[in-house]
């Protein structure tokens, strides 16, 4: 619980990003020049007390992906993966959301980004109509929120963890 | 009702210290201080004869036991025997204890002269030296007992390597063994989460060790928490009732002997108060851990046993059952 990355969400309620999931996604980060994106599916536990959210996990990228220096491509593999973990956990962690890397110190969403996390919040399967997109960047992991709605769905920037900080 | 063994698996990794083979820090801090007591000694002689006075050294405590758990505060307890080479009538214990201690008395520590031993403690280091001081005696090993200033300065009958196989022997079984050395340390951090630290209100750990070794004919490997109702259960019947005149009640009393020499009662510092109130504390516990047994939810069970070890014992989320079976879209991102 020490340490964890920590967003209060009007009209949601408290995220919890536990400090091991950030410190794995950071390893991923694209500091040298030949880095590659990555990316992958971010598993998470709905809660009754003590937050309404703890994201805590998440897929790593699968040999099925393609990982270029400024794109990358999710294969079905991570649907598989994360099925198989929401079934083994007794269906307590489950999708949440996605993350993937970018090749700057702060990030922000591209446009092929913002139509993959629209095309997930109408066509993917998941608990309640909110899903959390992380980008991981060079100094800075960003946050949005999408929310699903019968007309535009909405994307909301909701938090920035500092890693120089940390 | 959960199993909750992932969290005590946890919960031990946390707590417990490492063995001397594993620790070669606290491993060197205790050969530095058993050379220069060695090389402190190496003109005495015996008095009366021309033979040296020479020792050999044994790892004592939780440390030989492998039951240890780090400390609190940092500050590292360290349990070493010396025996030396002489029969209790070459030296009065005293003598020797003394000369121990002013041959070790140097400016960058505090040499205490205590009843079982000489403590060390260092002004700027994390960890202090316990060193029992014994006499070989042609193989009839006893220990100097005594304070400093007391009358009560003797050779006393004392075995502590025996002790040490004693509890190391509980069983051949390694997953046996292994689950005994977790639930004495399971004990100890209880032990320091419900009572004051200093003073003897608290019981001894090697009374807790020597007890939990003795309740462990009966242990189920794939539940730390069984094992732990069973040894506190076996506890709490090893106290019998006493009738305290002056406070004209019945109490609550322990005698635990020492399963080696000198025999005597491992509880015999604590009053008869102090032992009324660990019964009192050792029912809470077993009530504690059979409510946490009984518990359908992970995460309340995890909440009494963190009342009952404190908060390094692994909070359960409270997580709520994700019906919608997931189902994740391939995509770009650039
Ligand atoms: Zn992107």
């Amino acid at each position: 619980m020490t340490n964890e990355w920590e967003i209060e969400v009007h009209g949601y309620g408290l995220v919890r990003i536990s400090k091991s999931l950030i410190e794995h996604l950071l390893s991923y980060r694209q500091i040298n020049s030949s880095a590659a994106e990555s990316g992958g599916v971010l598993i998470g536990k709905h809660l009754n007390s003590n937050g309404t959210l703890l994201i805590d996990d998440y897929t790593p990228p699968q040999p099925s992906d393609r990982q270029g220096r400024y794109e990358y491509y999710r294969s079905d593999d991570h649907n598989r993966l994360v099925q198989k973990i929401w079934q083994e956990s007794q269906r307590k962690s489950t999708y949440v959301g996605l993350w993937h890397t970018h090749a700057e110190p702060i990030p922000n969403y591209s446009s092929v980004d913002k139509r993959d996390w629209n095309i997930a919040l109408n066509k993917s399967m998941y608990e309640g109509d909110r899903l959390f997109y992380f980008i991981v960047g060079q100094t800075h992991i960003r946050c949005w929120m999408g929310t699903k709605r019968a007309v535009f769905n909405k994307i909301e920037l909701i938090g920035e963890y500092n890693a120089n900080l940390a | 009702m959960p199993n909750m063994q992932k969290e005590f698996d946890t919960f031990h990794e946390k707590i417990k210290l490492k063995k001397y083979d594993e620790n070669k820090d606290l491993r060197d801090k205790r050969d530095l201080l058993i050379d220069e007591l060695r090389d402190a000694l190496k003109d005495e002689k015996i008095p009366g004869t021309d033979k040296s006075l020479t020792f050999r050294s044994i790892n004592q405590g939780s440390y030989a036991m492998n039951t240890g758990i780090r400390p609190k505060h940092d500050d590292y307890d360290i349990d070493v025997g010396v025996i030396f080479n002489v029969t209790n009538e070459e030296y009065e214990s005293g003598t020797l204890k003394k000369l121990v201690r002013d041959k070790l008395n140097k400016s960058n520590r505090t040499v205490k002269y205590k009843r079982p031993c000489i403590t060390v403690e260092y002004k700027t280091e994390d960890y202090h030296v316990d060193l029992a001081v014994y006499s070989d005696n042609n193989s009839d090993i006893h220990i100097a007992w005594g304070k400093e200033f007391s009358d009560e300065k003797l050779w006393y009958k004392s075995e502590p390597e025996e002790l040490t196989s004693w509890v190391a022997d509980v069983s051949t079984d390694p997953d046996k063994a292994a689950q005994f050395r977790r639930c004495v340390r399971f004990l100890k951090k209880w032990k320091e989460k419900q009572f004051n630290s200093g003073g003897n209100g608290a019981p001894p750990s090697i009374g807790l060790t020597i007890q939990t070794r003795k309740a462990f004919n009966f242990y189920d490997k794939k539940s730390d928490l069984n094992a732990l109702i069973t040894v506190a259960k076996y506890i709490k019947d090893s106290f019998c009732d006493e009738y305290d005149h002056a406070l004209s009640k019945w109490m609550k009393n322990i005698v635990v002997d020492l399963p080696v020499a000198p025999y005597k009662n491992v509880y015999y510092k604590m009053t008869l108060i102090q032992k009324d109130k660990f019964h009192e504390k050792v029912d809470i516990l077993l009530e504690a851990l059979e409510e946490a047994e009984r518990e359908e939810s992970a995460h309340k069970a995890s909440k009494i046993l963190r009342n009952v070890f404190g908060d390094e014992f692994p909070l359960v989320e409270d997580v709520k059952e994700a019906r919608v079976m997931p189902y994740v879209t391939s995509g770009n991102n650039a």
